[in-house]
């Protein structure tokens, strides 16, 4: 633990409900303009998200946060390896929801690491058609 | 001065009845269990959370200003944890879903184990089985 990364936790721990705030507000007015638009452009997927939590506190955090959030919903969740199983209405591809939890991840790990953020794992493997191996 | 946050407060508590308007409507028209999850999600953490705003600018006080933070904690918490369990329920009960569900990442997993306990929808603490 450096001067640096102590300080990037307590500021971390500051951001994290402006973050929420901020993505409840942009999430929330998305899903209303689907709501209230005659035709909505929702595209579904259930997307498999492998996450760098590690205690029970940060695995239970991240995933009721995702839920929290207008436009993803957690449907299940594992502990070891962590992982979370989320319902996100706007899925084009694996890759958009991915960066979109770890995103969030990032801000959920700054505000409960004091020593660093670890670097993103990258996406599982899958076939042509996006289906795990 | 007070008067005028008074009317903030008053605009925001509207506000927040419209949010869970379009939260119920969403509800309705939302093509399937897990989509209208997150209209509820809307009107239980946005809706609630601007509606509790305008009523502590409408009566700022540091008594109030516990009691409504509190409120507002337990109502973030509960929308979180309810929702989930919800869409775990759907999920698992087999609810119809939008037909443009692109994939399934979850299926692929109930393939592998074939014991439907051991289906991470099941997910419980690994100690607790």
């Amino acid at each position: 633990m450096t001067p640096r990364t102590f300080l990037t936790w307590i500021l971390g721990m500051f951001w994290l409900p402006l973050y929420m705030a901020y993505d409840l507000v942009a999430g929330s007015l998305r899903v209303t303009r689907d709501i209230l638009r005659p035709q909505g452009d929702i595209t579904p997927a259930f997307v498999e998200v492998p996450l760098r939590c590690r205690s029970d506190f940060e695995i239970s955090l991240m995933s009721n946060l995702v839920s929290l959030s207008p436009g993803t919903i957690t449907v299940a969740t594992r502990q070891n390896p962590a992982t979370v199983w989320v319902h996100a209405m706007y899925a084009h591809d694996h890759r958009s929801v991915l960066d979109y939890v770890h995103t969030m991840e990032d801000q959920v790990l700054r505000a409960t690491r004091p020593d660093g953020v670890p670097t993103r794992p990258g996406d599982l493997e899958r076939d042509e058609r996006g289906r795990r191996r | 001065m007070s008067e005028l946050l008074e009317d903030v407060g008053d605009v925001l508590m509207f506000l927040g009845a419209v949010v869970f308007l379009v939260g119920a409507v969403g509800v309705i028209r939302l093509p399937d269990v897990y989509s209208r999850l997150s209209a509820v999600t809307i009107a239980g953490a946005l809706g609630t959370g601007t509606v509790i705003i305008g009523l502590f600018l409408n009566q700022p006080s540091v008594g109030s200003a516990f009691t409504l933070g509190l409120a507002l904690l337990i109502q973030l918490a509960t929308t979180a944890v309810g929702g989930a369990a919800m869409a775990r329920a759907g999920y698992l009960t087999g609810a119809p879903r939008n037909e443009h569900t692109r994939f399934d990442d979850l299926e692929a997993e109930g393939e592998q184990e074939t014991a439907p306990e051991r289906h991470p929808g099941h997910s419980r603490p690994d100690d607790d089985a």
